[in-house]
């Protein structure tokens, strides 16, 4: 079984660092972007299967990001985590793009098995 | 019976004591009346000279008196002095005639008394009642001529009294007046009594320098020998005129409307203010019982209160922490404060009412009341309630690395002892807690419309349930026979959850939360009963407060949140002590959703 590729995108060092340490005992692969713009940069290198996805970045937001994504390779399952509560709106708009909203702060326990799920790992 | 001897008869049998004399002045006839008068016998005063009855300083009077008579010139009710056997003095009127001979020559006098002591004592009474008066009084005869006057009415007409006396009464009067006097008088002479004069007209008096002044006047009939007289008692009222105009002007320049009320609870006096307050002209409501002002919900209270006040009348405000309504010509309701005085009269005591219209005010108070609440609601986001939407936002980060460091350290030590562990667990714990705050912050602050749709209330309970953590010791039962509600499900499911969370937070020992709901009219109510600890009724009324809370746990925003979400869904909410012990909330949701 290949590993499973996680890219935590968050502009919040101590929470990104720390959220990208959780994951990786948990034993993903995991990369890490600080801004929308990086995120785009590092899914066009190369394959992510599960993006953790903060909402509120400098540059393209979080919303932008998923709007952006290409629909080829196929695009990773989003867990948009986010401080604030999305308009229905915007959730429509973005549809079955995203995976799964997330309030902040997530548990660790509860992040880790929302990326096991997404990743078609977990029961 | 000859002339002589019939002549002899009626002087015998007459009252008044007559008495002739012969021109030397010697008694020469001596009747009755005469002894009745003088104390003396005829046998002792025939052939005595006239000097017996005569005082000595009357006497040379007496001889001008006899002097005029032998001249042919008869004395008629002549007022004098006599002397009685006994000494005293008698004051007598006397008549004296010539008495002539065959031939026509004059030999004597007759003399004809009558003793007007009583009658003259009588007219001293009455002059000295009449000066004692303290009105003005002046005295007229059948032909309306003034006989008598007193001191008061020379004073208050500016005339001595010989100007007055003889002269028509209608000099007092303004010349416009005097005809019409003239037909009134006739009528009271046709029918005299003791009345007022005037019959509610406004009477005036003309002074002799041509001032007017108003009077009042009470005319009495006074019968005498002389015929009918009448007496006039006359009062300036010039200054009580004044004192009255003074009033109406303080009660028009009022305010307030004013009205004044007697003591049977009739409307005596209104002012302007009143006629615009109440929408009734003056005469509409004057004489009327005040309760026509007054809604008739509360007509009875008043009656009694209103014979309350008249026992204890004390200027102070009516009707104190009672919410007053007057009642208007067209049926609406005023809300209004009452300050209450009571005004001694002549007539008893008056109440005043001061009334003053308060929608303003009660606007301005509702409104400032509704900016307030909007304020505390953050439904005009203060600088505050920004403040605190970005901290329950911008806390979220920390607290997330926060935790996630926690966890960190957990697996980097991998099993550890006792402290440790404990002081991990308090730092979780409170993070938590933090976490929560920041919820309910982020949660309270945010404005998001209803997205209202008809619900099972079985399945938004199922979803309660997954939501809470009871916990130990504490069951959440869910009442049979859901009712439908209408409301947003994620903010219906949030305020289930913060009410069925504040019930078990009253119950620290458990116990048990029952939740149930049923269709009232147009509404759902949903009822949340606790077995807890209950609630002061000092606290239930701030409880929905933000911020306010009386646990160790709790943001102070779960109920603040219950009250926002249920009024945006244009219901209520109330926390109440139950009866038996612990409280129920209780939600009202209005139906809003077309029936499917």
């Amino acid at each position: 079984m290949r590993d499973v590729r996680v890219l935590v995108a968050d502009d919040d060092r101590a929470l990104r660092t720390t959220t990208v340490a959780i994951l990786r005992i948990a034993g993903f692969e995991v990369s890490e972007a600080e801004h929308g713009d990086e995120v785009l940069e590092r899914l066009a290198e190369a394959p992510v299967d599960v993006l953790v996805l903060d909402v509120r970045m400098p540059g393209r937001d979080g919303i932008a990001v998923v709007e952006e994504m290409r629909p080829r390779p196929p695009p990773p399952a989003v867990l948009m985590v986010s401080a604030y509560a999305l308009d229905q709106e915007v959730r429509d708009r973005l549809g079955s793009r995203v995976r799964r909203y997330l309030r902040k702060p997530v548990r660790p326990e509860h992040l880790v098995s929302e990326v096991e799920e997404a990743a078609g790992l977990a029961s | 019976m000859p002339p002589q001897q019939l002549l002899a008869a009626i002087v015998g049998s007459s009252d008044d004591a007559i008495v002739s004399k012969s021109l030397h002045r010697i008694i020469t006839s001596w009747n009755q009346g005469a002894e009745r008068l003088y104390g003396y016998s005829a046998d002792e005063a025939v052939g005595k000279p006239i000097t017996l009855i005569i005082p000595e300083s009357r006497r040379s009077e007496e001889h001008h008196i006899f002097e005029s008579v032998l001249r042919n010139e008869p004395i008629d009710h002549y007022e004098t002095d006599r002397v009685r056997k006994d000494g005293s003095v008698v004051r007598v009127s006397l008549s004296i005639a010539p008495i002539r001979g065959d031939t026509g020559e004059v030999v004597g006098a007759a003399a004809i008394a009558r003793d007007i002591s009583e009658r003259k004592r009588g007219e001293r009474m009455f002059r000295g009642l009449l000066e004692a008066a303290p009105d003005a009084m002046v005295i007229v005869d059948g032909d309306a001529r003034i006989t008598l006057v007193n001191r008061q009415a020379e004073q208050l007409f500016g005339y001595e009294r010989d100007e007055l006396i003889g002269e028509p009464v209608e000099l007092l009067l303004p010349r416009r007046l005097r005809d019409r006097h003239l037909g009134h008088r006739s009528a009271y002479f046709g029918n005299p009594q003791v009345r007022p004069m005037g019959f509610g007209r406004e009477l005036f008096g003309l002074r002799r320098d041509g001032i007017e002044f108003p009077v009042e006047i009470s005319l009495s009939p006074l019968r005498t020998d002389g015929g009918m007289l009448v007496s006039a008692s006359i009062r300036d009222i010039t200054e009580r005129r004044e004192a009255e105009a003074m009033f109406r002007g303080l009660l028009e320049a009022a305010p307030d409307a004013m009205v004044i009320v007697d003591g049977v609870g009739r409307i005596t006096l209104v002012n302007r203010q009143a006629e615009q307050l109440f929408g009734y002209p003056r005469e509409q409501m004057v004489d009327r019982p005040v309760e026509m002002l007054i809604p008739e919900r509360v007509h009875s209270r008043h009656l009694g209160h209103r014979a309350g006040y008249v026992l204890d009348p004390l200027v102070r405000p009516m009707g104190v922490n009672l919410e007053l309504y007057g009642l208007r010509s067209d049926g609406t309701e005023v809300p209004v404060e009452i300050s209450l005085s009571p005004l001694e009269t002549a007539r008893g005591v008056l109440v005043s009412a001061a009334i003053r219209d308060i929608t303003d005010r009660k606007r301005a108070e509702a409104e400032l009341e509704e900016a307030h609440r909007a304020v505390v609601r953050g439904e005009r986001l203060s600088a505050v309630g920004e403040m605190a939407t970005v901290i329950g936002h911008e806390l979220r980060n920390p607290l997330g690395a926060a935790t996630n460091a926690l966890y960190l350290a957990r697996y980097e030590l991998g099993q550890v002892d006792g402290a440790v562990d404990r002081h991990l667990t308090t730092a979780e714990r409170a993070l938590a807690k933090a976490a929560g705050l920041s919820e309910d912050l982020t949660v309270y602050m945010r404005e998001r419309d209803p997205q209202v749709q008809t619900l099972d209330f079985a399945e938004v309970m199922r979803e309660v349930r997954d939501m809470v953590r009871t916990p130990a010791g504490v069951t959440l039962e869910v009442a049979p026979a859901p009712a439908a509600v209408d409301a947003d499900p994620a903010l219906l499911v949030q305020v289930l959850v913060n009410l069925v969370t504040n019930a078990c937070q009253a119950m620290p020992d458990g116990g048990r939360v029952t939740v149930a709901s049923r269709a009232a009219g147009d509404a759902t109510v949903i009822e949340v009963c606790d077995e807890g600890t209950g609630l002061d009724a000092a606290i239930a009324t701030h409880v929905f407060e933000p911020f306010y809370t009386t646990k160790v746990q709790g943001t102070g925003l779960g109920l603040a949140i219950v009250q926002r979400v249920v009024e945006a869904h244009g219901g209520r909410v109330t926390l109440v002590p139950a009866p038996g012990g612990g409280a129920v909330a209780t939600v009202r949701l209005p139906r809003t959703a077309p029936a499917p």
